[in-house]
């Protein structure tokens, strides 16, 4: 049984894309469309071991979720990777502070996201 | 061939080309005298670059949807593929396993049976030589045995009548030693016999227990060489099979965002939004950036690779953090904090 990954975002693609990617290599995959999909799945979730989350999405953004979902000290350890085609500087440091642990800039690299996603639930 | 987002772009070209009798109105000396863009005209550019996204997102959605079906079919085969290989390479590793074991079995009995073999020969050579020895013994005895008779003949004769029965003894004794000596003579032609082929059998017998060790070594690097084929076909075969995904997500990743036309559309949409810019500078005003967010829910695929119809609610505006990006993250950066 692989380890769980949460992928949050609104774009149905997008979120198939990154579970295709992660599935091929052994991840259990939890999908959520929007920010607060994705506060709930974690929530709902305890054995989730990442979380990968877009940015911009309706009802509650990526930064907002990750703010939301930092806020439960049982939830400090759990890596939050943000992956948009936002690249500005200002937002990156907006998701730092917010507790997200990396940035990846779409269109993405599959083997890029899989090491990356390897590395942190390690 | 006019597709339908290619009527959709020519409406909103001509619409772009064709102000409202309000926007003819409006635009010119009477505006700038006011100093203020006329919310009308505002609308209008923020509703074409509105239309303009919902082209590209129009596009994006065909190819998606092209490409997530062919993304779909690869990763279902690639699975089939994965999985076909995984089962075909347990099975071979298991089936040479079983007869690796056999084989190696089959050998070391092979092997144990001819050193036995080998002993005994060893043994039997040894014994031979013994016989050998003690048929020497047993001929000395049998000549002194027969020295013996010949010299009790000889007191006999010498007695007359008296030693005529002692004479009869010797003789006795004197055929004994012959029998003897004949005997003796008959075990050692054959312990010479023996003497003479063991060494034939035993140089045999290390000969055969040489081509099993020869024959093993061989089987061992076979067998070395099978595994690493197994392997290897197995690591290949995946290896193959990452490629192939890695294409495909590619392929998917890329065409989502750099299809030709989206990248034309967004062209068109920057120079729209310098436009707007420009106007509001003209003008004296602030300009606040308002990143036109589209909402994707309608790029959901179903079973059939079919999309649910866009609507106007697809397009919100958003803020977007407007501020000058100075080591600003490109496509495909992965950054860890």
């Amino acid at each position: 049984m692989g380890k769980l990954v949460l992928v949050v975002d609104d774009s149905a693609s997008v979120r198939q894309q990154v579970g295709m990617a992660l599935g091929q290599a052994g991840f259990e995959i939890l999908e959520a469309g929007d920010g607060k999909e994705g506060v709930s799945a974690v929530a709902s979730n305890p054995n989730v071991a990442m979380v990968v989350a877009d940015v911009n999405m309706p009802n509650m953004n990526g930064l907002e979720m990750v703010s939301e979902i930092k806020k439960n000290p049982a939830n400090r350890a759990l890596p939050i990777i943000m992956l948009t085609t936002e690249g500005q500087p200002a937002l990156i440091k907006k998701a730092k502070e917010a507790g997200a642990v990396g940035w990846i800039v779409k269109p993405f690299n599959a083997g890029q996201l899989v090491a990356t996603v390897k590395k942190l639930t390690a | 061939m006019k597709t339908w987002w290619g009527k959709k772009e020519e409406r909103t070209r001509e619409e772009s080309t064709r102000p409202s009798s309000d926007d003819q109105n409006l635009i010119g000396q009477d505006c700038l005298e006011c100093a203020k863009l006329p919310p009308e005209i505002d609308r209008s550019i923020t509703s074409y670059r509105e239309q303009i996204k919902k082209i590209i997102h129009n596009a994006q959605k065909i190819s998606i949807r092209e490409v997530l079906a062919i993304g779909n079919s690869v990763n279902s085969i690639v699975t089939h593929t994965r999985t076909f290989i995984a089962a075909a390479k347990s099975s071979l590793e298991a089936t040479f396993s079983k007869q690796s074991e056999t084989l190696e079995n089959y050998i070391t009995d092979s092997r144990k049976t001819a050193e036995i073999q080998s002993e005994t020969v060893e043994r039997a050579l040894l014994l031979s030589n013994d016989i050998s020895v003690a048929g020497e013994a047993v001929d000395k005895l049998a000549r002194q045995a027969k020295l013996l008779a010949l010299n009790a003949t000889i007191e006999a004769a010498r007695l007359g009548s008296a030693g005529s029965a002692f004479g009869v003894i010797s003789d006795e004794m004197n055929h004994l030693s012959d029998e003897i000596s004949k005997a003796n003579r008959l075990i050692e032609s054959s312990s010479k016999a023996i003497r003479t082929n063991l060494p034939t059998i035993m140089q045999q017998t290390k000969g055969q227990i040489k081509k099993i060790e020869e024959f093993t070594t061989t089987m061992s690097a076979l067998k070395d060489s099978i595994e690493q084929s197994i392997s290897i076909t197995g690591n290949e075969g995946d290896n193959q099979l990452n490629t192939i995904l890695d294409l495909s997500y590619s392929a998917m990743s890329h065409l989502q965002f750099q299809d030709p036309m989206v990248q034309d559309l967004e062209k068109v949409n920057t120079v729209l939004q310098k436009c707007h810019k420009d106007l509001n500078t003209r003008l004296g005003l602030p300009f606040t950036e308002k990143s036109i967010w589209v909402n994707t829910d309608h790029l959901e695929i179903d079973k059939n690779g079919q999309n649910a119809d866009s609507t106007s609610d697809d397009v919100e505006r958003r803020d977007l953090d407007a501020e000058s990006p100075e080591t600003k993250q490109e496509a495909g950066d992965v950054l860890l904090f």
